[in-house]
């Protein structure tokens, strides 16, 4: 299991981009926030290409924020979907929302006092 | 630390942007910012940056296209495109570079491998900027050029109506040269060359190679003299390996023969206008520029050519002209234009359309060139017109000399532009200078011939007699040890202009010369060619009693 977040990566974009890098952090949780549900919205309605996009969106996002878990389970998402099998893929879905919410509270706790 | 640059960021993931922005700032240069396909090609157009960052997937259109229709708009100018991409699969990677992607970056961006990037591509934007500029030079430049090397290496007499040529250029220079010029006498030279390579530097040489051409057949020089120049000079100047293949034509007029030299260029063709049969003349010598000036010695073979009889020249590019199958055009299909031609007036055309349609497809890899002359009166189309550029000057008008030549210098000197170089001194005879070369090489040619060798004009008469006449000629040159040829020319002011008595006199036996005075037809025979023309520029012309010794007196006056 790899660990939530890569420290060292967001070390970097804090010493890169000073003051805007709350905003980068306030821009992404926003961001999940706004996804993750409509994440679970496009499984129900077998929106395959939504669901796509909707993953691969979240996990560039999350890669380049250090996100580590988050932004595989969404590439595992991603994978899934594209191969069309719809196995346990709802499952997928509600344990990335479960991750959403505890690294929302994590970043918030770490950045956004 | 390179200039800044002006970058566009084309992502639809917010926190994407951000992050790749904050290290272009970084960095030092300046962002444009785009969140799908449709918004990086119309910033594109308004901002022109100079490198792209774009995003693959993108909401509207997709990065891929956005690519497309960008190096669309682009053109000539370098833009390069990185994309942006955590797409693994091959295939997807591969549709990057096909629509125009120059490189990828994959997530998570990497401050220094972006850094680099940027500096590479921009690096290899400015060395494009700066081939792009002295291409540009280059152009401006060679096309001031050709307009120079055309003024000197494509003009001269190539509008008269007897020639016509075609040069197809592989580039903006081209490799081949045709010049002709009028001789003072009203004959023709005609030039061919085909330098080594093509461009620039095989045309460069070809500016020497024109001016001494232009201006020893102006002052009278034959096509001997001439080559021997013209090798002379392109040996000293061309770099080793650069070397001028050609064919020289040299048309008498009068005489109605036709003087070739030939080098290293494909058999020539001459086609005869009654028969409708044709001959080919081999090559026999070395290419111009190739040997010193001791060991060049042209071989020039002389013909009879009647009038209508035309000659065919060509480069090799003619020949080597080669289809989509790598087959040569050759020269039987060439000869076989000439067998086949229903009208002698077509072959031109013909050969030019059955190249044309020969290569086709495949494109021509050399430079074309055809040139061809027809033997015609000059009467038809005059005498040269050589314009005094020398503004009111007067000249030399009380003169004279006595010019003796003796033994070896009657077989191997021609003196007569020498001569006519110090009769043209005098501007009001300048413009005389054709009818005076024309007098002279007449009287000159028959003291030599039938005065100090004693050759019987009558020889000439025939086809055969005529071969004969001029091998018998050069026979009885190479033995030559005495006699002589005095030229004595006295020039007197008078009140309106000028007077000219010019002598021609040999160590012959003298000759019937009433005959000859009074013969009228100019062509009866070949020999006798100008005499109405001598008796029109004179105001007397007389011979001694023996017939050995001939005055012409001329008088001019200003205009």
């Amino acid at each position: 299991m790899a660990s939530t977040f890569d420290i060292n990566v967001l070390n970097e974009l804090q010493e890169l981009l000073e003051d805007d890098f709350y905003t980068l952090i306030e821009t992404y949780l926003r961001d999940v926030r706004n996804k993750v549900p409509q994440l679970k919205q496009f499984v129900q309605a077998e929106d395959i290409d939504a669901l796509v996009e909707t993953a691969h969106s979240l996990k560039g996002a999350s890669i380049n924020l250090g996100v580590t878990q988050f932004s595989e389970q969404c590439r595992d998402i991603e994978m899934q979907a594209r191969s069309k099998s719809h196995v346990e893929i709802s499952q997928m879905v509600e344990q990335a929302s479960l991750q959403a919410s505890d690294l929302t509270k994590e970043l918030s706790s770490l950045y956004l006092k | 630390m390179s200039q800044a640059l002006n970058i566009l960021i084309a992502d639809d993931n917010e926190t994407d942007r951000m992050i790749l922005k904050g290290i272009v700032q970084k960095e030092g240069h300046n962002v444009i910012l785009a969140e799908n396909g449709e918004e990086a090609v119309r910033q594109y157009q308004q901002h022109r940056p100079d490198l792209i960052l774009l995003d693959v997937l993108m909401p509207i259109m997709n990065g891929h296209q956005a690519a497309r229709e960008i190096k669309a708009l682009a053109g000539e100018d370098l833009v390069p495109i990185i994309f942006l991409t955590s797409l693994q699969d091959a295939s997807s990677l591969a549709t990057c570079l096909e629509v125009g992607g120059d490189d990828f970056l994959s997530k998570p961006y990497n401050r220094v491998i972006l850094k680099a990037k940027i500096m590479a591509f921009g690096r290899m934007r400015m060395m494009h900027e700066k081939i792009q500029e002295h291409n540009r030079q280059m152009l401006i430049e060679q096309q001031v050029a050709k307009t120079i090397f055309d003024n000197v290496a494509h003009s001269g007499c190539l509008e008269l109506d007897n020639i016509r040529f075609s040069l197809s250029p592989l580039s903006v220079f081209n490799g081949d040269t045709v010049i002709a010029e009028r001789k003072p006498d009203g004959g023709i030279h005609l030039f061919l060359g085909d330098f080594t390579g093509h461009g620039l530097p095989a045309a460069i040489g070809a500016m020497p190679l024109a001016e001494i051409f232009y201006g020893m057949t102006a002052k009278g020089f034959c096509a001997d003299e001439i080559l021997r120049e013209i090798n002379s000079r392109l040996r000293n100047i061309l770099p080793v390996g650069v070397f001028c293949c050609g064919c020289f034509a040299e048309l008498d007029l009068y005489e109605k023969t036709i003087k070739i030299w030939q080098d290293g260029l494909p058999d020539i063709v001459m086609y005869r206008a009654n028969t409708k049969q044709f001959e080919t003349i081999k090559s026999s010598n070395l290419p111009l520029g190739v040997l010193g000036q001791q060991q060049f010695s042209p071989t020039i073979i002389e013909l009879p050519m009647e009038n209508g009889d035309e000659l065919f020249v060509w480069s090799d590019g003619i020949i080597e002209s080669r289809n989509e199958h790598d087959e040569m055009f050759g020269e039987e299909r060439l000869l076989h234009i000439f067998s086949q031609a229903k009208d002698q007036n077509e072959i031109f055309n013909s050969i030019l359309d059955e190249v044309d349609s020969f290569v086709s497809v495949a494109g021509a890899d050399d430079d074309l060139t055809l040139a061809t002359v027809k033997m015609i009166d000059v009467d038809t189309i005059g005498l040269p017109d050589f314009e005094s550029n020398r503004g009111s000057l007067v000249g030399p008008l009380d003169w004279d000399f006595d010019y003796c030549l003796r033994g070896q210098s009657l077989r191997d000197f021609n003196p007569l532009p020498v001569v006519l170089n110090v009769l043209t001194e005098v501007e009001g005879l300048r413009s005389l200078s054709g009818q005076l070369y024309t007098m002279m090489a007449e009287l000159y040619s028959n003291a030599l011939e039938h005065g100090v060798l004693g050759l019987e004009s009558q020889l000439k008469a025939s086809t055969e007699g005529f071969a004969s006449y001029y091998m018998e000629r050069d026979a009885r040159l190479a033995n030559l040890t005495d006699g002589f040829v005095r030229i004595r020319v006295k020039h007197t002011p008078s009140n309106t202009g000028g007077e000219l008595v010019l002598q021609m006199e040999d160590s012959g036996q003298g000759f019937d010369y009433q005959r000859y005075i009074t013969k009228e037809a100019p062509t009866e025979g070949y020999s006798g060619r100008g005499i109405p023309l001598i008796r029109g520029i004179c105001h007397e012309f007389s011979f001694n009693e023996i017939g050995n010794k001939v005055t012409a007196k001329l008088l001019w006056s200003q205009s």
